[in-house]
């Protein structure tokens, strides 16, 4: 339960320092007035979404983080046999960096259109492109396209090495390393296909003429949905491989003595 | 003593919040069923934990007829009695105090309270009520499968749980338990969210965290609680049911039944103990933070007085909950684990009674001196105090390793669990029904009704679960459906138990009479008002009894002020409410 804890002490530590900027020593007692405590503490300044998504994270975080720890604590226990990862699993990291990546620069591209659009109108203000260039969606819809692609490639290949982990003949219930694996690698594409539902529908709505910063917050939500669940992906392998991969280990002899 | 004078205050426009785009029902269906209101959909999360809430109470009924009349009752095997056990156990913890305390108080009084309109993300709410709700009904249906439902107590404990000696073992009954509780959390997770989103995001102006009142403190950190600890019981029910189902070992060592060798190996039952303790300790304060965050309302209001260090309380509430994720091991002592681990849980266990001491301190500091109305919610948050401080006590015994071992697994542990986690949570939703009804219903609760209730169940509660820390004390076991003609055990023992069962039942039919009430004052019940308590919080200054569509009129309320200024010298009333911009020159105290 170590993992859990060091998780659980990030998480917590960065609640206290939110809450520490909430005036917990503040003595509403004797304060009165409208504004009198918010000086200082502010709501939080992200949109709901994103706050959503933050706390979405750390409930999916503990989840892995808790098998993480349960694969540590079989894996002391003798019948453990470390079975070997195919080496497609590489081309599949690869694949969903690659996702990521283009989700951030679809990103980086929707903030700076969305900056470019300026608001006119008094009663009802409507965004209007300065660049006057048509469909403000063209750049962001590509990139975006893009990190589906290879998001659902990296699923065929994730499902390619279901096969040819079984093929090597590691089934479910053949030995605790090959449970785990299949559970993981099973549970993080479920997350996959989960962000994909509404990675799919984001790029449903740059097809048509939709106001850019609608379109901002959810590509937001979408890339650092991709990062966190491209870095857990790094952390399970890791965790699956253990210190028995040869390889890696020869990789630190070399790095490190 | 510092005097502050507040400077005159501007008038300023409402709340800066994003645009909340309302969700508008167009028929029947979207707006009592299909609801994405959070008043609506916490009277549904209400109903459908109350009404499994009274399985329950039958099942608890039943234990009592064997334990007090064994026997006697042919009906009642070893088997089916297991099987109440467990069931009563795991709906009155998850399926009744979890889901009613942050479903239902959650979803009705955080909105009111903080002074938005509706929950963050209202359609994700309606779902997770669904979610809740199809959860219930495959934990039901486990009633109705061949072999009945799982009889491996609530904590599930492989590998007998999923074995063939055990009740719904090789059937269908474990297997739709752990479907059921990981729905539960599915569900649970959903409107989590929004609990914490809404309380973070959308508190309407002026209304900061130092600013809200203690039962919207309590149940959100409880929901964080909730959302950090529940993924524990998630991932140790999907591994037990692909051990159940598909063979695997994670749980299960090597295994011989009936002279068969089972297929399993190397698996450790010690992996399931921490990760349902991970969640189980959690569990705990998950029940009672919200429960210590009403009753401080509660008595504050009903009391005329300031809640006494509400500062204090904040910080408790924050680190009873930091604190309850290091002490899981306390239900441990007697698997086997290393002394040290041992000493070091016992020495956080008691750590974690500081700051809840501090709370008891509090309350009764908060009702010094105070103007004491002695209401129902009142009467019940009184009974809290004093059934939460008598668990406590125990609870110190339990936490202590070379204590705890003679103790572990007696009627001792079931009476002291009862008492913190039964009867006191219990006892304080009945005081908030109470309390907020008329807010719900526009109507009161009958008074009389309800003094009658809270006496016989108060007085009751005590006369089942005080005589069982003695039958502890002197070693009979939990989870024994007879006693036989064990040496060590006085007669008396059976005598109380008769007794006991007695009282059980005359608990569990008083609460027809609170049933009665509450159905009888939705017509007949007096009129309440807006505000009958006259009460600070927003909940109580809605333009409309039960508050419409939006909670709020057309702006949402400002707030000026802590929830708590009752009886404040030179007001010109006992109480000012949070969004009553008059200025009193306030002294301070700590
Ligand atoms: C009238 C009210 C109640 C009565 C008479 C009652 C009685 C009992 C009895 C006799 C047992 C079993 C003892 C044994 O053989 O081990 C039991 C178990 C239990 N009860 Fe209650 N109970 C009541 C209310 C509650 C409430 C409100 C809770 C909520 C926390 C609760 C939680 C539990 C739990 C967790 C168990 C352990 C189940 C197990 O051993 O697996 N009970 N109860
Ligand atoms: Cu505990």
């Amino acid at each position: 339960m170590t993992v859990v804890l060091i998780f659980l002490a990030v998480v917590v530590s960065t609640s206290m320092w939110w809450l520490s900027h909430q005036r917990l020593g503040a003595k509403p007692w004797l304060e009165s007035g409208l504004d009198s405590l918010d000086q200082g503490s502010h709501k939080v300044s992200l949109p709901k979404a994103k706050v959503g998504l933050l706390v979405i994270l750390a409930v999916v975080g503990m989840l892995f983080t808790l098998f993480f720890s349960s694969h540590f604590m079989r894996q002391e226990i003798e019948d453990w046999r470390q079975i070997p990862l195919p080496s497609i699993i590489w081309i599949n990291g690869i694949l969903l960096l690659g996702a990521s990546i283009y989700l951030q620069s679809a990103l980086v591209t929707a903030r700076r259109q969305a900056s470019q659009v300026q608001v006119v109108g008094g009663e009802n203000p409507v965004p209007v492109d300065v660049r006057n260039d048509g469909n403000n969606n063209d750049s962001v819809r590509p990139l975006l396209i893009n990190a589906c692609v290879l998001t659902v490639a990296f699923l065929i290949g994730q499902v390619i090495t279901w096969y040819e982990v079984a093929g090597n003949g590691f089934y479910l219930s053949s030995n605790p390393s090959s449970t785990f694996f299949y559970v993981l690698t099973g549970l993080h594409g479920l997350h996959i296909i989960g962000g994909l539902a509404v990675l799919f529908h984001t790029t449903a709505l740059t097809r048509s003429d939709t106001q850019l910063h609608k379109i901002v917050t959810r590509v937001d939500v979408c890339a650092l949905y991709w990062h966190f669940l491209f870095f857990i992906w790094c952390v399970m392998i890791f965790v699956m491989l253990g210190w028995t991969y040869d390889p890696f280990i020869e990789l630190c002899q070399r790095v490190f003595l | 003593m510092a005097e502050i004078e507040n400077d005159s205050l501007p008038i300023l426009p409402p709340a800066e919040l994003e645009e909340v785009e309302l969700y508008h029902a167009t028929n029947f269906w979207t707006k009592y069923v299909f609801s994405q209101d959070a008043k609506i959909i916490a009277i549904q999360y209400s109903g459908v934990a109350i009404a499994v809430g009274l399985v329950a109470l039958v099942l608890s009924s039943l234990i009592r007829l064997q334990l007090g009349f064994p026997e006697m009752f042919d009906f009642i095997t070893p088997e089916t009695y297991y099987q109440f056990v467990t069931m009563h156990g795991m709906i009155m913890v998850v399926y009744l105090l979890t889901a009613l305390f942050l479903g239902g108080f959650g979803n009705y009084l955080i909105p009111l309270m903080i002074g938005a309109r509706d929950m963050a993300f209202p359609y994700v709410n309606m779902l997770s009520f669904w979610i809740y709700f199809l959860a219930v009904l495959v934990l039901v249906a486990s009633f109705f499968v061949p072999g009945g439902p799982t009889g491996a107590g609530w904590t599930l404990y492989p590998p007998q749980a999923i074995l063939s000696g055990t009740p719904g073992g090789q059937g269908l009954g474990i297997i739709l338990m752990l479907l059921s509780l990981a729905l539960f959390i599915i569900g649970f997770t959903m409107g989590g969210l929004n609990y914490v989103v809404t309380v973070l995001q959308m508190r309407t102006r002026g209304m900061t965290m130092m600013r809200l009142p203690l039962t919207v403190w309590g149940i959100f950190t409880a929901t964080v609680l909730a959302l950090l600890a529940f993924p524990a019981l998630l991932v140790a029910t999907v591994m037990m049911l692909f051990d159940r189902l598909l063979e695997t070992s994670f749980f299960m060592p090597s295994l011989v039944e009936f002279g068969d060798h089972l297929s399993y190996g190397g698996g450790s039952p010690i992996l399931f103990q921490h990760l349902f303790w991970f969640f189980g300790h959690p569990e705990v304060y998950i029940v009672a933070l919200p429960a210590f965050g009403i009753v401080s309302d509660l008595i504050s209001t009903h009391a005329r007085k300031n809640i006494f260090g509400y500062r204090m309380m904040v910080w408790a509430i924050v680190g009873i909950g930091a604190l309850s994720f290091i002490v899981w091991a306390h239900h441990m002592y007697v698997s086997g684990m290393h002394p040290y681990f041992g000493f070091f849980f016992a020495t956080t266990t008691l750590i974690i009674a500081v700051p809840t001491a501090l709370k008891v301190y509090n309350w009764i500091l908060t009702l010094w001196n105070g103007n004491i109305h002695l209401t129902t919610p009142m009467l019940f948050s009184l009974g809290f105090i004093v059934t939460f401080l008598n668990g406590g006590l125990t609870g110190l015994f339990l936490g202590n390793v070379i204590v705890d071992i003679p103790l572990s697994d007696t009627m001792f542990v079931v009476a002291h669990f009862h008492m913190v986690m039964g009867v006191a949570p219990i006892l304080v939703i009945f005081g908030a029904i109470y309390h907020w009804y008329p807010k719900v219903a526009g109507r009161m609760l009958d008074e009389r009704l309800g003094q009658i209730h809270f006496w016989v169940t108060f007085v009751g509660s005590y006369l089942i679960f005080f005589p069982m820390h003695y039958i502890g004390l002197v070693g009979v076991p939990r989870r024994y459906p007879e006693l036989g003609d064990a040496a060590f055990i006085p007669d008396s023992v059976a005598t109380l138990n008769s007794f006991i069962s007695l009282a059980a039942f005359t608990v569990g039919i008083a609460q027809i009479l609170f049933l009665y009430n509450l159905f009888r004052s939705l017509r007949k019940g007096q009129p309440s008002g807006h505000n009958p308590w006259r009460a600070t919080t927003l909940e109580w200054q809605t333009a409309q009894t039960p508050p419409g569509h939006g909670n709020f009129g057309p702006e949402l309320p400002l707030v000026y002020r802590w929830p708590y200024d009752y009886s404040v010298p030179g007001a010109s009333e006992d109480f000012l409410a949070q969004n009553d911009p008059a200025q009193i020159a306030k002294g301070g105290s700590a």
